[in-house]
Parts: C-alpha cells; structure tokens; sequence
C-alpha cells in the first residue's frame, strides 16, 4: 500500500475519531459539553483540511507512484540514508520488529517483568537476531539479575507477577517453580 | 544577606549533609537514566526516610536527587531516543539524530553543560528573585494561567518542521487526548470506553515513551546497525559539545530564562518548558533545516530549560507555600515534615536553608556534570554495540516505562498503542513534538478555562495581564511569518532577524 493511500486512510480514520468524539459530548451537560465541543469542532476542522488535501494527493500522485519505485516504508530511515535494503526485505524486518513489540507486552502480562526480561531476551537474541547461545543466554541473565536487582530489590517497585502466576496463585512463577522443583526434590 | 549566603555554603559541605547529598545524586543519577521511573515518585518513595533527618541534610538529599533528574535523563533520550524522563522528551528530537550519526559524545556534553549552566541559572535567580517575583505571582490568577498556556499552543507551528497543518492537527489531537478521563466540571467519565483504569486520564510517560521509543527500536533494527551508524567519535566530540555551548551561548541562556520563568508559574514546570525552549531555539535559528535531524541547539534549549526549571519551581513552594506541579507538592510535605512553613519566614527566619537550596542546585549539578563527563565516552561507546543485543534491553525498559506511572498493563498497552501510532507518524512524516504539547497543555487550558468563566464569566478574557499575554502569543504566532514576508520584501537575508550566534 502506497504511502499516500494510508494518509488518506489514517485522515479518514482521524475524521472519525474526531466525530465519535463530538457525538458523544452531545448528551452531556452544557459546561461539560462546552470544552470539548470548542476544541473538537477546531479539530475536526482541520482533520477536514487535512483529508481534503489527502484525497488531492492521493488522487493526482497515486497513478505514478504504483508504477514507479516505492518508497522505503520508514521515513526516517531514507532521511538519514541509513536503509539500503530493497523494500521488501525492509518491510519484512519491520513486521518481525513489530511482531516481537508485540511479543514483549504479552510475554511480559503473562509471565511477569522478571521472568519475561529473562526468556524473552533469550528467545528474541537466540531465533531471531541469531546470536550464539552463549551471548544470547549471558544477555538474558544479564537483564535478568538488572531486573531483579534494581527494580525489584533496590527501588522495591510492584513489578507484576504475571498473568500466569496471578491464575495459578502463586506469588511469581519463580516461586512456583522453586516449589514444584521442592517437591520433587525433597532431599 | 552575604553572611547567610556565605554560612549556607558552608553548611551544605557539612556532616550528615554532604554524604546525604551524595547518595541523593546517586539515586537520582539512576532514576534518571532508568526510563519510565520519574523523579516525583521516588520523591515520594524517599520522603519518609528524612522524618529523622536535619532540615538542611533532608533537602540535601531530596534535592540532590531531584535536580540531577533531568540531567541524566537527557542522556538516555540521545543514547536510546527514550526519555529518561517525561522532562527530558524534547532532547530526543536532535539529541538521538545526533547519536545516530555517531556524535553521541557531542550531543551528551551539550547536554550536561546547558543543564549545568541552566540549573545555576535557576539558582541565581531562585536567590535573586524572592522579594521581586512575589507581586508577579501573585497577579497571576486562572484567567492568566489560561492565557500562558494558549501562548504555548502557539509554539506549535515551530516544533511542526515542514507540515504545519499536520503539526496543528497533531497537537489538537493531544488536546482531545488530554481530555479523556473524569470530567472535572461534573465528575462523569468522558471517553473512557467504560474502562475505569481511564478515569485519570492518559499518562503522558506512556504516551512520549512508546511515541518516541517504539519507533526507534523499529529503526535500530530495520537499519541492522548498532545506534551510531558511523561509529562514535572521541573525545574531540565531547569537546566539541561543551565548546557548542559557549557557541550557542545565547540560546542556553535565553531557554534557561524561559525554563526559570515557566518554573516559576504554577502548573507549567518543566515538561511545557523544555517544549517551549525547543520550540524557541527552531524559531531564533536562522537555518531551521537541521533541526529535527541533529542540529546541537536542539539540545542545548531543552536542556537548559528542564533543569533551569527547578530554580524556578522552587520560588512560589518557598515564597508563599503555592506548589506549582506535583513534584513541588510532594517537597512541599518535606517542608512539613521538617516543621517549615513556607512563606516570609523562610526569609528570614530560615533564610540560611533558602539560600542553602541555591548551594545545593549549584553543588548536586556540578557534582553530576563532572561524574558524567568521567564516564562519557564509555557512555558513547554504547551507541557503537550491536543494535540487535540492545533491542530486548531498551525494549524491556519502554514497556517498563510505560508501566510504572500507575503500575498498570493497561498503561503498558498505552506504551504499545503510542509506539505504532508513532512508527505510522514517521512513516506519513507527521511531527510528533506538538501532539506531547497537546497533551500536557490540554488539561491546564480546560481547568483554567472553567475556573476563569465560573469566577469572572467571559470578562476574564479582556483583564489587561490576559491581553498582554494573548498579544505576545499572537506576536510569537506570526514573528516567522513576518520575518519570512520582511526577508523577502527588503530582499534582506533571514539572519538579520536573528541572533549573532547563529
């Protein structure tokens, strides 16, 4: 999808928003109303302008763009000169980036900052940047014992347990498996 | 007035005070550096442990660690693009760009000397400006405070870089983002999707963490590079750095004046100004075209400003006990703890602990310039590791970030949400600077707005403080337009319009 497209997209999506949230002021009193009915209907203005100037775009640059070459999907990147990658293999990078974003705030939610800090450092350093097992499994150790020192044990903060153990009951999956491991291993 | 000036200093170098000023340095060295964990609540985290302490050794420690905050935060916003704290987010906007073309040294330098030499700007003043400032404070009602933040709205068209009607849409969607959460005027949710966790609002950590942050871990690993792509220059960088801002040394100390005096109004503080201290070093810059891509001015305002802001912060606490943000309410109840009532009777009765606040900005920012500059080329080597070890590190410290405002996933999700609104923004090249300003001036323009129309009704636009403010916004607003107009009217080049330096 070309650059201009998803502008027009996003203009579209902004319209909207703006309008949801200027319909949903409607019912409310009129001192509650006043504050974001001044500014939404300023902003909605604009997001009007905006996606006018959109459609332009897309309707006069489109036809040439799909045909010539496409631009580098982060703008940044083409800014400094530092992509030199063929588009593709660019945007292939950005989605396993994005993926593992992703990966991180789930793996976090359900496992806990401590024990998350320590696989997912693993997980992502070992299949998918392709380091050696050693470098990977020392780094997660690494931001393991930070995350444990200096968050957990230092400045005392709430660190959640994670999902998992908050479902199973157990104060963290550490504990939980230092149990199991007891249990198992009496002696 | 000497005597106390004099004997205060000394005070400061005593024991227990001196050794409790430097582990406040410590601890606040690292919270800095540590994104997400701000310095308000380890303020708050900190406060019961000076129930036992001296008046002096307790806000040794407490400002100890406040006032080099900022400094080091700067750090972690040009090393990662992170903000180390919410009031160092403006550094990132040329601090990163600079690392990234491997003048790490350069820009952390500029940095820690604008902040030096913004911090003991906010001293001076502190120390000079107790007697004059208290009629000024005191005309500043609603109405004014309203007006001064629709003065900020106006810096919007320069923190916009080519896009100004993207820029002004952005900031007015940080102006409906800050009004998400409780209605203050009825107390009803507005906006929330029926998620209570919203009723506070959105955090602004969350918001300039995943905006800034997200879209650079995406970048670190599209490039496939390590931070600095052109690998990191020596010490000539750090030198170049603190030569810059003695270069620029018109715009340090025009953006330290700007971070004292938004300091000194209650509800600014140092998140609007290092904004309004960008937005001033774009605007009084003749060649605009580098900022945003590592122009070292970009640095040096922010970082004068947020610390400079301190100072100034500290003037109405001291002077008449107003706090003006919630990290001078949280200092306020140290006050208490020590048996103090701000007002004239820290100046005179206590006039030795006021003037030791002076010492103690001086002393914790000297302290921590000079440590930093120890270490600052191994600082700078961190931008020359491997981009793929760095990614799980910066990004377990964006989603912590993100997190520990409120201690809540939900928060977390905020982070993540930001961080793909902000790769989207930098793909369609939408400036991300003015939706932050958005949001943090958003919720001032609407409490003062309904505090001015409910005590004086439409009339508080026509007091005569609001209109001189309003005009000097509309002067703001339009200076470029006209200076832009006159250069090519007069056919006179743009420079004359702006300082020597430049």
């Amino acid at each position: 999808m070309s650059p201009k497209r998803i502008e027009l997209i996003v203009s579209l999506f902004i319209v909207l928003v703006l309008g949801w949230v200027l319909w949903e002021a409607r019912a409310w009193q009129f001192h509650s109303r006043l504050f974001p009915w001044s500014v939404g209907f300023c902003v909605l203005g604009l997001a009007l302008i905006q996606l006018a100037f959109s459609l332009r775009d897309y309707l006069r640059f489109e036809p040439t763009l799909e045909v010539g070459p496409q631009r580098t999907p982060l703008s940044e990147a083409v800014l400094y000169g530092q992509v030199t990658s063929e588009p593709e293999v660019v945007r292939g990078r950005i989605i396993v980036i994005c993926a593992w974003i992703l990966g991180f705030y789930l793996g976090l939610w359900f496992l806990g900052f401590k024990l998350g800090s320590l696989i997912l450092t693993f997980a992502f350093l070992r299949f998918t940047a392709k380091e050696r097992r050693s470098v990977s499994a020392t780094v997660a150790i690494m931001s393991y014992l930070f995350f444990l020192a200096v968050f957990d044990l230092i400045l005392a903060m709430p660190l959640t347990s994670g999902l998992i153990a908050e479902l199973i009951g157990a104060s963290s999956l550490e504990s939980f498996v230092i149990d199991i491991l007891r249990w198992a291993f009496p002696g | 007035m000497i005597e106390a000036l004099v004997s205060s200093l000394l005070n400061v170098f005593t024991y227990p005070t001196f050794p409790f000023l430097l582990i406040g340095i410590l601890i606040g060295f690292v919270i800095g550096i540590l994104p997400g964990i701000g310095g308000l609540v380890t303020l708050a985290l900190m406060l019961p442990f000076t129930f036992d302490m001296k008046p002096v050794a307790a806000f040794a420690f407490l400002l100890g660690m406040l006032s080099v905050t900022a400094t080091t935060g700067d750090l972690t916003s040009i090393l990662f693009g992170i903000p180390g704290e919410s009031i160092a987010a403006a550094t990132i906007v040329d601090g990163h760009p600079m690392a990234k073309k491997g003048e790490a040294g350069r820009a952390m330098a500029a940095a820690l000397m604008s902040s030096l030499l913004g911090a003991i700007a906010g001293a001076i003043v502190l120390a000079a400006s107790i007697p004059v400032v208290a009629p000024l404070v005191l005309t500043f009602k609603s109405p004014e405070f309203f007006a001064l933040a629709l003065v900020g709205i106006t810096f919007v068209a320069s923190l916009s870089g080519k896009s100004k009607l993207k820029g002004m849409l952005s900031a007015g969607l940080g102006f409906v983002l800050a009004m998400v959460g409780l209605d203050p005027q009825s107390g009803m949710p507005r906006y929330t999707m029926g998620i209570p966790q919203l009723w506070d609002g959105v955090g602004l950590v969350p918001v300039t963490v995943g905006l800034f942050a997200i879209p650079e871990v995406v970048d670190l690993w599209v490039k496939g590079t390590s931070i600095a792509e052109r690998g990191s220059e020596s010490l000539r960088g750090v030198w170049q750095g603190v030569k810059d801002t003695f270069i620029y040394w018109g715009v340090t100390l025009r953006c330290s004046m700007i971070g004292t005096f938004i300091g000194i109004i209650p509800g600014l503080g140092a998140g609007v100004s290092q904004w309004v201290a960008y937005a001033h070093a774009v605007q009084s810059s003749a060649d605009k075209s580098r900022f945003g891509m590592g122009d070292v001015r970009g640095v040096l305002g922010p970082g004068a400003a947020n610390n400079s802001s301190l100072g100034g912060a500290l003037i109405p606490t001291i002077a008449f006990g107003v706090p003006g943000s919630p990290t001078m309410a949280i200092l306020l109840g140290a006050f208490l703890i020590q048996g103090l009532v701000p007002g004239p009777d820290m100046l005179t009765k206590h006039l030795d602990l006021t003037f030791a606040f002076v010492w103690l900005i001086v002393i914790s920012n000297l302290i921590t310039v000079a440590l930093c500059f120890l270490f600052l080329n191994q600082l700078a080597k961190i931008t020359c590791v491997r981009g793929a070890l760095l990614i799980p590190g910066i990004l377990l410290l964006v989603l912590l970030g993100g997190y520990a405002e409120s201690n809540s996933i939900l928060d977390m999700g905020i982070t993540l949400l930001f961080g793909f609104i902000g790769l989207l923004m930098v793909y369609l090249d939408w400036p991300r600077p003015p939706l932050i300003l958005g949001l943090v001036l958003g919720k001032l323009v609407e409490r003062n707005f309904f505090i001015s129309y409910q005590l004086h009704g439409s009339g508080f636009l026509f007091r005569p403080m609001v209109i001189v403010i309003l005009l000097i916004g509309v002067a703001a607003l339009f200076l470029p337009v006209l200076q832009a107009f006159l250069s090519k009217r007069l056919g006179l080049k743009e420079e004359v319009f702006v300082s020597k330096e430049d």
